[in-house]
This record gives C-alpha cells, sequence and structure tokens, in this order.
C-alpha cells in the first residue's frame, strides 16, 4: 500500500514537471500531436500506480520521452512552417464570401450538423448572415460575419461601416505566403513596394497582414 | 528554447541511461550463466564443497543485481530466477541429480530476462 502511495506522489511531481515542460500552449487548445501526448502520458502514468510489479521507470521513461519529443517538435516547428504544415496543418475556409465550399467540407468531414452546431455557439443562427467560415487547425470553426450583421463599434460610427474585407497573413516569420498573396489579388510588386516604402526585406519581417485595399500591419522582428 | 534544450539533454541522458542498463544487463547474466556452467562442471566431478560454494556464491551475485533487475523488469520475472536460483543451491548442497535440471532453467530465465532488456527490431515491433 505504501509503494502504491509513494509511487503516485512520484509520478504526480513527474507528470507535473512534464507539463510544465510542456509550457502553457498545452493549458488552452490541444493541436493534435499534444492531444496525442497528453492521452498518452495519462493512460502510461496509471500503469505503475495500478500495478506494483511492474517497474516505476517504465513510466517515467515514456511519459518524459514523449515530453522532450513534443517540446523539440514544438521548436522544429517554430523554425520550420513546412514541418509546421505538416504536423498541425493549415487552417481551412468551409465559407467564402457566404457561399459553402462543400467539397471543403467533404474532406474535411464535416457535416452541416457540425456547421449550424458552431454557429449556434457562437450566437449565430442564419447562415445567410455568415461571410467566411474558417476552420482552425484546433478543429475550431470561427466565424466572420457579413458587414451588416457585425455589431457596431465607436471606430464603425467614424468610418461609416465596419469591413467585410478581413486581412490575411501574407508573411510569417520571414515566409512569404504566396498563395494568401494570389488570393488577396496582390502581386508580388505590391509586396515588394511595401516591403521597401517600410525599409524591410521579407526576412525582417515577423508578421505582415494585408487587405484586398492593401491596407497593411507589419511587424518587424526583434534584433 | 531553454526548454528545448532541458528536453534534448534530458532525451539524451535517459538515452544513455537505457542503453547502458541493457550493456549491464548484458555482463550480469553472462556472468551468472558462467557461475551457473561452474556449479554444474563442479557437480560432475562430484566436488561437493566446490559446487555448493559456486552455488552459494551465484546466489549472492544474484542477490546484489536484484535490486537493479526489479528497476528495469517486470518483479514476477526476477521472483522467477530468485526462486530458480535458490534451487540450484539446495540441490548442490544436496548432491542431488536435479540440479542439472533446475541449471538449465535458471539458464533459461537469465537468457530470457537478457533478451527482454535488448532491443532487436522484433521485439520493438
Amino acid at each position: 500500500m505504501a509503494i502504491v502511495l509513494i509511487r503516485a506522489i512520484i509520478l504526480y511531481i513527474v507528470i507535473t514537471f512534464s507539463l510544465r515542460l510542456m509550457g502553457k500552449r498545452q493549458l488552452g487548445e490541444l493541436q493534435p500531436s499534444e492531444l496525442v501526448v497528453t492521452i498518452l502520458i495519462s493512460n502510461i502514468a496509471a500503469i505503475p500506480v495500478e500495478d506494483s510489479s511492474v517497474p516505476m521507470i517504465m513510466g517515467i521513461v515514456p511519459i518524459l520521452t514523449l515530453v522532450c519529443l513534443d517540446v523539440i517538435m514544438s521548436g522544429i516547428m517554430l523554425k520550420s512552417a513546412k514541418v509546421r504544415k505538416l504536423m498541425i496543418g493549415s487552417p481551412r475556409i468551409i465559407i467564402s464570401e457566404g457561399d459553402i465550399l462543400q467539397k471543403e467540407m467533404k474532406r474535411l468531414r464535416y457535416t452541416v450538423d457540425d456547421l449550424t452546431e458552431a454557429m449556434r455557439e457562437q450566437q449565430i443562427f442564419d447562415i445567410t448572415q455568415i461571410h467566411y467560415a474558417i476552420v482552425e487547425t484546433t478543429g475550431k470553426i470561427n466565424f466572420l460575419l457579413k458587414k451588416d450583421y457585425q455589431p457596431t463599434e465607436k471606430q464603425d460610427v467614424k468610418a461609416g461601416g465596419s469591413t467585410d474585407n478581413p486581412p490575411s497573413v501574407i508573411i510569417r516569420d520571414g515566409i512569404t505566403d504566396r498563395e494568401q498573396l494570389r488570393l488577396l489579388g496582390l502581386g508580388e510588386q505590391w509586396l515588394t513596394k511595401t516591403l521597401r516604402e517600410n525599409n524591410v526585406g521579407i526576412k525582417g519581417v515577423f508578421l505582415m497582414t494585408a487587405d484586398r485595399n492593401g491596407n497593411h500591419t507589419i511587424v518587424k522582428k526583434a534584433v | 528554447m531553454n526548454r528545448i534544450i532541458i528536453s534534448i539533454v534530458i532525451l539524451a541522458v535517459m538515452s544513455a541511461c537505457c542503453f547502458a542498463s541493457v550493456g549491464y544487463v548484458n555482463s550480469f547474466s553472462d556472468k551468472l550463466c558462467d557461475k551457473i556452467n561452474e556449479v554444474e562442471k563442479a557437480f560432475e566431478e562430484h566436488d561437493k564443497e566446490k559446487s555448493s560454494k559456486a552455488a552459494e556464491e551465484l546466489q549472492n551475485e544474484w542477490n546484489s543485481f536484484m535490486d537493479m533487475a526489479i528497476f528495469v523488469n517486470d518483479l514476477g520475472h526476477a521472483l522467477e530466477i530468485t526462486s530458480s536460483i535458490a534451487e540450484v543451491y539446495s540441490f548442490a548442497q544436496e548432491q542431488n541429480e536435479e540440479l542439472y535440471a533446475a541449471c538449465d532453467r535458471a539458464q533459461a530465465q537469465i537468457e530470457m530476462f537478457r533478451n527482454m532488456q535488448s532491443p532487436t527490431f522484433w521485439k520493438i515491433l
């Protein structure tokens, strides 16, 4: 009995340390790899506590291995957009300019019920109010309402209405998203000119967003 | 960045310890098997004193290795080896012919214990 108690205490410390090592990301929305690690940790930790004939090291080694690999992988994903895309995928648009992209929904295995449920969760009860719907890498669906249905803000009163032309990310961590640039109807020439005006090269940009009108925001990389 | 460095260090230390434990178990298993052969040889020569002494040494060596055995492997398997080695010791003292069977059993169990630690392709799968 005392063995089980001591093992439970040690495993509690190891798992708390492991989750701390994984960082705050783990406590929010889970990415696929993080979900796998979390499920595996809970299962692996249970074995040495339940069965005292199994050495505790058989629980600690796989837990630490999974957590360390997850941290190393997240470090690699931070550096490489290709690996990031491979591991966690990319957000997908399922409603574009009010049109439901049924092929995309089928590809993502999302049913109409999933869509309407996600709408209701965000207090949207009429599909015709939606301008854009995006499935995030976590599986959550975010919506952008059409101009007429967006809540009015102080800035809208001054500007005469809110936008249904949302800005998109076109450079992330020094890498240009050419597909996004094409969708916005902004060419490479516009990008080069804008960057030149802001005295920054592509490699020096941490984040750049732009809308179809060419309104943009640039966040330079910290030195 | 600190987290990544800590993770790499933990992973490297764990890998080194795991593979070192495989090597340690291997060398200790060889040592135990040699000792069992020594017991059998002394028994064949009808040297009761020598075979009893070798069996006692075998038991002491296994007992000293017991903690490591429980640390890296299932408790049940370690207990099986303990009981087989205890039989070897008792048959050696009695000069009982069943010592051969007990030695073979102990050797097979030690081999199994060693094999369970080696990360071969089929075992990984």
